[in-house]
């Protein structure tokens, strides 16, 4: 099934397609610039779900939302994951195809979730070299996520933000600035947000996450079942200052509120980013 | 620091119990020790498959109860961690894992259930195949028809039961006027599972000769059994079984007995 869709820019405030709201989509057709789907549950041919993107598609644009490329791994890139990724890629035309900067994946086993990486120059090369061989294979510039984390590794050479802009640079991919997350990690680890912020290559943002993270007392988790918090507000203000109107996404992955709610969030950062002037 | 040890230590830590390794790499503070913070990925990343499990498994969760559910994923995931990179691949182990755990031995059903639900969960997500041209088969020489093995379809499975898994299954959906403490747990099942264009099917098999003996039937090319096989074994019925497995697209293709698609 290939379709050439007359649309697939993406602008304004988004959020990210959930099961759960499936029906009520269908039912209203909200007013929503773009949904972020999570790739890897569309991967599979055949599929309620896969036939429901199809369907969706030919009314709003889509960018894909991943976590299972593991660009962190020293497993060899998983072959089967990306050529299916570019087989939907090619049917569904997403905005782009974004990422973590963490690996998910090693030694053949699957952990389903984001672990962070040595800050190191071995393992920015590492990194380097397989975004490389991912745009190759993809035939276009993937966008990565910095990921919130809960953990220091003793062998870490340099800030995140250095490493970060070493791989952006050197791979010639793209970021996508996620301030919850900076929050989270800052929080965590006790270093400046704003420092961490400023530092990043605003040229190269092409999109911003905001989500809500949970506080558990001794740290920050980023649990995506929350409004964005009044910290995470004001450090998305001088995100905007900072990259300029970029598109935003609302994430909300557990306990997921109503799709009106969702919407109201994506509404209240659309007026937060209306009323910076940059 | 060599990244693969490390991602070797905290994959090790991750699914046993043996975190040291992966401790090591990690900074304490005076917050959170290492061992602390390794703990977070690890809570969180069980958490997350715990979670998926349940999605994959409802009935089995609700039949003991959401905490002990939870306590048995943390064992099966440490034993069978996922090698797939898609949720929807996750939890082939499950029945096998639950037959042979000794604290569900009293309820002997739950594996049964945890099939039926897998294949529920399976067949959900298989692609309806293309049509076949069973012509094909008329124009083999004699010789080589019995040598010939059918293919079923993806998107059925077959399953056999000395429990009463469909009435333990519906009992759990919402509005259903099957009671839990009716059900006649000892009854054998044969049961088809299916889907048609729009939603999953559980069929019930063995309740009149004919539904049983095409199910025997179904279940016999699903191992293996040649047409010769089939003769033998079905009979004067041969011709009408084979009919009816065409018609309802559940025999989808077959092979030369080489294995080479005809
Ligand atoms: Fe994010």
């Amino acid at each position: 099934m290939i379709t050439n869709y007359s649309f697939n820019k993406v602008q304004g405030c988004g959020i990210g397609l959930r099961l759960e709201h499936f029906e009520d989509i269908n039912a209203q057709q909200p007013k929503i610039p773009w949904f972020e789907i999570l790739s890897d549950n569309y991967l599979i041919e055949g599929t309620a779900q896969r036939n429901y993107l199809y369907q969706l598609r030919n009314n709003y644009p889509v960018t894909f939302h991943g976590v299972g490329l593991s660009i962190g791994s020293t497993d060899p890139l998983n072959m089967d994951y990306l050529k299916r990724l570019k087989k939907l890629k090619h049917e569904v035309q997403p905005a782009w195809v974004s990422d973590h900067l963490c690996w998910t994946s090693a030694h053949g086993i699957v952990t389903h979730d984001l672990i962070p990486l040595p800050y190191t120059e071995t393992v920015v090369k590492h990194i380097v070299d397989r975004i490389k061989q991912v745009q190759d294979f993809l035939g276009e510039q993937i966008v990565i996520e910095n990921v919130s984390s809960y953990l220091q590794f003793k062998s870490t050479e340099m800030s995140e933000w250095n490493f970060i802009n070493e791989i952006i640079r050197q791979s010639d991919c793209r970021l996508l600035l996620d301030v919850n997350n900076i929050y989270v990690s800052a929080q965590n680890h006790k270093f400046d947000a704003e420092e961490y912020l400023f530092a990043m290559p605003a040229e190269r943002v092409a999109e911003i996450h905001l989500a809500g993270y949970e506080d558990r007392g001794t740290h920050l988790l980023d649990t995506h079942s929350r409004p964005v918090t009044p910290p995470v507000w004001d450090l998305f203000k001088k995100a905007i200052q900072h990259v300029g109107h970029v598109p935003v996404l609302i994430e909300w992955d557990n306990d997921i509120p109503s799709l009106e709610r969702v919407i109201k969030e994506a509404n209240k950062a659309k007026s937060i980013q209306q009323g910076v002037i940059v | 620091m060599n990244l693969a040890e490390l991602q070797k230590d905290f994959i090790e830590g991750f699914f046993t119990g043996e975190d040291a390794n992966a401790s090591s790499h990690i900074i304490s503070d005076e917050i959170l020790t290492a061992k602390q913070r390794f703990g977070i990925y690890k809570g969180s990343i069980h958490g997350i498959l715990t979670q998926a499990l349940g999605l994959t498994f409802p009935v089995c969760k609700s039949l003991v109860g959401e905490k002990f559910f939870d306590k048995m994923c943390d064992l099966f995931i440490d034993q069978y961690p996922p090698t797939t990179s898609f949720f929807a691949e996750y939890g082939n182990h499950f029945a096998k894992f639950l037959s042979s755990f000794k604290p569900l031995q009293h309820i002997p059903y739950i594996s049964d259930v945890a099939r039926l639900e897998w294949a529920r969960h399976e067949v959900w997500h298989k692609v309806r195949n293309q049509s076949f041209d069973f012509g094909q088969l008329a124009e083999l020489a004699e010789s080589d028809q019995a040598n010939i093995k059918f293919i079923l379809t993806d998107t059925m499975r077959l399953i056999q039961s000395n429990y009463r898994i469909d009435e333990i299954w519906f009992a759990h959906q919402q509005d259903s006027d099957i009671k839990l403490e009716l059900i006649e747990f000892d009854t054998a099942v044969k049961l088809l599972i299916w889907k048609d264009s729009k939603e999953l099917k559980i069929s019930l098999m063995h309740t009149n000769k004919q539904d049983s003996l095409f199910w025997d039937f179904l279940f016999a090319i699903s191992k293996g059994s040649s047409l010769g096989d089939l003769a033998i074994r079905f009979g004067e019925n041969l011709p009408d079984l084979l009919n009816q497995g065409i018609k309802s697209t559940w025999i989808q293709s077959f092979v030369k007995e080489n294995l080479i698609e005809v």
